[in-house]
């Protein structure tokens, strides 16, 4: 569970090589949940000035070579205005999830939770 | 969004979730709340355990009190979605000065050793 904003750089990268360095060590990552202000790394018009950290582009780059499922909560999400295509048409407004993550509730994080072995938060 | 399945198969069922929030801080309290009728509807063995400033949210509002964090409601009804264990950590009622007979929600008062047992028994701890 990511809690931290991307800017909150020592927590965001925290999560990110914990991450990488776990499936480097042969363990599974069941599933990535962005929670309170880490829904913000899911917003697809923010961006990290040129040359800084940027955990949205690392996220999506992780996800994509080991298969992570990238996860918004909603509740989070809707409240900070990042929308899915779902819910931009529920509110009238254009989407701004940014590639390579989904919103879904707080059900699919207790879900992984049951599944996984052991669950790591990252505060910011 | 995702569905999540009540009735699937899974090892892991007994979770307890930590409530460590004073009711009046935002809205973490009252999210946390949501976490456990969300565990409840999976029909999972769910137990809450107040520690913390977390005992405060027993107390009984103030009338006239601004309500717009009061999650008592949703508090006082988890005994009829079946809530498997209500404890509240002994230690944190002394320190507030709470009387553990004048409380919103029947708790069962426990010590830290015995909470340290109880947690331990737990597949999982949210």
């Amino acid at each position: 569970m990511v809690c931290c904003p991307p800017e909150a750089v020592a927590g965001a990268r925290a999560a990110l090589e914990f991450s990488a360095a776990a499936l480097a060590a042969g363990c599974r990552i069941e599933r990535v949940f962005f929670y309170h202000q880490g829904v913000y790394t899911g917003l697809e018009t923010a961006r990290a000035p040129s040359g800084e950290f940027d955990p949205s582009q690392r996220w999506r780059r992780l996800a994509t070579e080991h298969g992570l499922d990238l996860v918004l909560c909603v509740g989070a999400a809707q409240r900070r205005g990042v929308l899915d295509q779902a819910l931009a048409e529920e509110h009238g407004q254009a989407p701004t999830l940014a590639a390579g993550f989904r919103i879904a509730g707080l059900g699919s994080w207790l879900d992984a939770v049951l599944a996984a072995d052991r669950v790591i938060r990252f505060e910011g | 969004m995702s569905a999540v399945d009540p009735s699937a198969n899974r090892a892991a069922r007994r979770v307890m979730v930590v409530l460590r929030d004073p009711p009046h801080g935002g809205a973490r309290a009252r999210e946390r709340i949501d976490l456990v009728l969300m565990a409840l509807a999976l029909e999972l063995e769910v137990s809450i355990v107040f520690l913390g400033a977390g005992v405060l949210q027993l107390l009984r509002p103030d009338a006239g009190a601004d309500s717009v964090h009061d999650h008592g409601a949703a508090l006082g009804s988890l005994p009829l979605y079946g809530i498997h264990g209500v404890y509240a950590e002994a230690e944190a009622l002394r320190r507030y000065r709470i009387d553990p007979d004048a409380l919103r929600l029947p708790v069962t008062v426990l010590g830290a050793a015995e909470l340290g047992a109880l947690i331990h028994r737990q597949d999982r701890l949210l």
